[in-house]
């Protein structure tokens, strides 16, 4: 079975100047600076089918945005192989590049002085739509975005809302078959997030296009990916269904209580780990099978006014991954 | 068609260009304005040189008019089809060449071809008819296959250039610099303002084989006034195919190596 | 205010523009090869009008070339400005946080120009000994009167250039593009009205007749003229008192324009 996307052994090596404070280093790193090598990217495999819309996530300088830039043909692996839609992105075959579209949040394809329709245009004639199929992508555009009293402003003129809004325009006239995005929600409102959220989806579910999203929003992951990948350090960590890594990392739930009445925490440690939010609330994390008892006891037991039991956050969840990878790399230093 | 695309965004984005240089109408006078300082001083100096002196190294007032208005031909034409590498630079620091690369166009569009100056045609089209009506108006006789050869010869010094340009480009991507090089290669092509011959040793040297601009505009400019011999021509057009090869090979190489300005 | 801080501030801003030029070093490198060029060329190309004469005009062929390489010296020391970034940081909107810093916003760019110089006068101190050595061109020394006067000139030419160049950065206050004016006015109209390429005296009478009128000979003709000891002593102590005037102009210029500039800034914003 051929896979849309296949990654094999990934390694992607960068060699980069390092200088010490100081003047004299500041000389000396004219003549003859020092130098390191960083493993952006170290020996990762995963393979996408056509259609779904994964999540790329890890800290900062974990390696997603080089391994999107490995499979979209900007950079040249170390070792290891990559395959999109049949091609080797790096030789960069007009048919490959016909066939992707890129969306990076802090970066701009429009061009900055003119109005965005010109881009469209520009891209249009770049990547021989047909007049027919340039009309029916850019009515769906329209009607999803909402954008069609802005695409005549010059771009340098919009707020980075409707900029991004027509970036994603113009990343998909072209009706691409894999779609990479770059924390495409970043800097936006809430409004704006949302719409762009929703249009994702809507555009995953309508075209079918494989979707590699990166995103330090996790409610972008949560509301669009069905898969998670997480990457640290240049490695992956986890590759699987969000609601397994739930499953598997959520045994415990938060109970908070609020009171009616000023409670000591001595009072309440007997029960369990306690964590007091002022003398009125306070909050517990308990296993799943524990959690219905103990709420049930300090009901009876404390004059409680409200309660809330939630699931812990998935921020959380992937923040203890990469507090305990970090640990562990430590550790090992 | 590849060429068919490059020709259709080509003309889009100039277009695009021009409206907006137009917007801003009295910017594109200064501009046009300053452009026509620079060609009509370059005359003058050429005219006050020689009211020192008949000859230099053996060329007449005339002749070296003639060598002039070339110079000047040439680099407003370079001007026009190449500008976009002056722009080169602040799209590389911030990382939006990324997004060039990934779109089904030649790798070299963006740096080179994607902002043609129209405010160089207006210079241009007076340079062009100041000079057609010196050469009227001149001593010096030209035939047609002059014109021709000359036309040739033109054409082949544009593909140096755009060779130059690419190299430069090419350099930007491994060291980030374009602005203080490219002004190198337009403070040396001053140079062309007058016959490259009457220089000598290692700066003819750059002349001839670094910076080629004996060949960009002193030979044209000789064919011209029937002073270049077949053999230099066709050293002219062999160069020019190589230099073509060479600049997109080392184009290519440092493509292989290009890292991004961030993740 | 005090001296202390105001070094502190200085060496403050030299550390800071060695380190940009370190972390920029091919830049830094090619930069001065682009200046060395630049004067080459011209050396270059006077040295071959000027071969097998022994007079171009009314200059002889040491005059001439000690035209175009104490030529070199004057530029590093007059042309060597940061305030063509005032342009670019009024109209991208960086001078709004400048104005917030509790420094003087015009004294700062002064400042930035001084250490711009005296990096330049530091490495065109090693050019201009390559220059000799390698070029080996015929030299006039000045006397020491010449040489006063020289001197004397260049300051006010130097004062002159900063206030000049400030005006056109402060066109970017009213005008859509910093770069158009700049371009016109402070690129071609000084590079070929100062006398940079030519010594303004060969080019036809009606030019010089105009241009005199101009600040630009007083940026770098007029200071080389004293230095080669070409003009009459009269007319030289006038080139001085007039030097000086436009000097005040220039600086009331900039004073008033910055002022009505500012207003029209604070009030409308970018």
């Amino acid at each position: 079975m051929s896979y849309t996307v296949s990654v094999s052994h990934l390694q992607k090596h960068f060699t980069v100047n390092t200088k010490s404070p100081g003047l004299a280093a500041s000389l000396k790193a004219i003549i003859n600076p020092d130098k390191k090598i960083v493993k952006a990217v170290d020996d990762i495999s995963f393979s996408l089918n056509q259609g779904e819309l994964v999540g790329f996530i890890g800290p900062n300088g974990a390696g997603k945005t080089t391994t999107l830039k490995c499979l979209s043909g900007l950079l040249y692996p170390s070792s290891g192989e990559v395959k999109v839609l049949g091609h080797t992105p790096f030789s960069r075959e007009y048919q490959f590049l016909r066939q992707i579209g890129f969306v990076m949040g802090q970066k701009n394809q429009l061009w900055w002085d003119i109005p965005p329709q010109e881009t469209f245009l520009l891209h249009k004639a770049i990547y021989e739509i047909s007049d027919a199929d340039y009309k029916k992508c850019l009515d769906f555009f329209f009607e999803t975005l909402d954008i069609s009293d802005v695409v005549s402003t010059p771009t340098k003129k919009l707020s980075l809302g409707q900029r991004m809004k027509c970036e994603f325009v113009a990343a998909l006239l072209h009706s691409p078959k894999v779609i990479f995005l770059d924390e495409p929600t970043i800097g936006l409102d809430v409004v704006a997030t949302q719409k762009i959220r929703k249009f994702i989806k809507e555009y995953n579910q309508q075209f079918k296009s494989t979707i590699i999203l990166t995103s330090h929003n996790m409610a972008d992951v949560e509301q669009l990916c069905q898969r998670l990948i997480i990457i640290d350090n240049g490695q992956i960590y986890y590759d699987g269904a969000l609601d397994n890594l739930a499953g598997q990392y959520r045994q415990t739930k938060q109970l908070k209580f609020t009171f009616d009445q000023a409670v000591k925490i001595s009072d309440l440690k007997k029960y369990a780990d306690v964590h007091k939010i002022d003398s009125y609330k306070y909050s517990f994390s308990l296993p799943k099978s524990q959690a219905l008892q103990v709420a049930a006891k300090i009901l009876s037991d404390f004059p409680v006014v409200d309660l809330n039991i939630s699931d812990t956050p998935i921020e959380e969840i992937i923040s203890q991954i990469y507090i305990s990878n970090n640990d562990h790399r430590l550790g090992n230093k | 068609m590849v060429i068919k695309n490059f020709i259709q965004a080509w003309l889009i984005l100039a277009k695009n260009n021009l409206q907006a240089q137009l917007l801003t109408r009295s910017n594109a006078s200064l501009f046009v304005v300053g452009k026509l300082l620079n060609f009509a001083f370059s005359i003058i100096l050429v005219f006050s040189v020689f009211k020192t002196t008949n000859l230099v190294q053996g060329y007449t007032l005339d002749q070296v008019i003639i060598f002039t208005m070339v110079f000047n031909l040439t680099d407003s034409l370079s001007g026009f089809l190449f500008r976009a590498i002056y722009m080169f630079r602040p799209i590389l620091v911030k990382g939006d060449f990324d997004l060039d690369l990934v779109k089904p166009l030649p790798t070299f569009f963006r740096p080179i071809f994607s902002a043609p100056d129209f405010l160089d045609l207006p210079p241009i089209l007076i340079q062009t008819i100041v000079f057609l009506i010196f050469l009227f108006r001149s001593s010096i006789q030209i035939s047609a296959s002059n014109v021709l050869i000359f036309l040739i010869l033109l054409l082949c010094g544009l593909f140096i250039t755009f060779s130059l340009y690419l190299i430069v480009a090419a350099i930007s991507i491994l060291v980030t610099e374009v602005d203080n090089l490219m002004s190198i290669i337009r403070s040396v092509s001053r140079a062309g303002i007058v016959p490259t011959d009457i220089y000598h040793g290692f700066f003819k040297f750059v002349l001839d084989y670094i910076i080629p601009v004996t060949f960009i505009t002193t030979v044209p400019a000789k064919s011209l006034i029937g002073l270049a011999n077949p053999q230099l021509i066709l050293l002219i057009s062999l160069v020019s195919i190589l230099s073509l090869v060479i600049s997109l090979s080392v184009w290519k190489l440092s493509l292989r190596f290009y890292t991004s300005a961030s993740s | 205010m005090t001296i202390a801080s105001e070094i502190n501030k200085f060496t403050t801003l030299t550390k800071n523009t060695l380190d940009t030029f370190v972390a920029y070093r091919a830049s830094f490198l090619v930069w001065r090869l682009q200046l060395f060029v630049t004067f080459s060329v011209f050396y270059y190309l006077w040295v071959a009008i000027a071969s097998s004469r022994s007079q171009v005009g009314s200059y002889s062929i040491p005059n001439l070339i000690s035209y175009f390489v104490v030529g070199y010296l004057v530029r590093a020391i007059v042309f060597s400005t940061r305030t063509s970034d005032l342009g670019g940081d009024i109209q991208s909107g960086s001078l709004a946080q400048l104005l917030l810093k509790p420094i003087g916003t015009l004294r700062y760019y002064f400042s930035r120009d001084i250490i711009d110089k005296l990096f330049n006068i530091f490495f065109m101190t090693f050019e201009m000994l390559f220059i000799y050595f390698v070029f080996q061109p015929q030299l006039v020394v000045p006397s020491f009167q010449n040489l006063i006067l020289f001197l004397i000139s260049l300051v006010f030419a130097t004062i002159s250039f900063f206030f000049y160049s400030l005006i056109i950065s402060f066109m970017s206050f009213w005008s859509e593009s910093a770069w158009a004016s700049r371009f016109l006015f402070g690129v071609v109209i000084v590079t070929l009205f100062s006398g940079q390429f030519i010594p303004l005296d060969l080019l036809p009478s009606w030019f010089i007749k105009t241009i005199d009128f101009t600040p630009f000979p007083y940026f770098y003709y007029y200071p080389l003229r004293l230095f080669l000891g070409m003009e009459l002593p009269l007319h030289s102590f006038q080139i001085l008192i007039q030097s000086a005037i436009i000097s005040l102009i220039l600086y009331l210029l900039a004073k008033y324009t910055w002022r009505l500039g500012l207003k029209k800034y604070q009030s409308y914003g970018n």
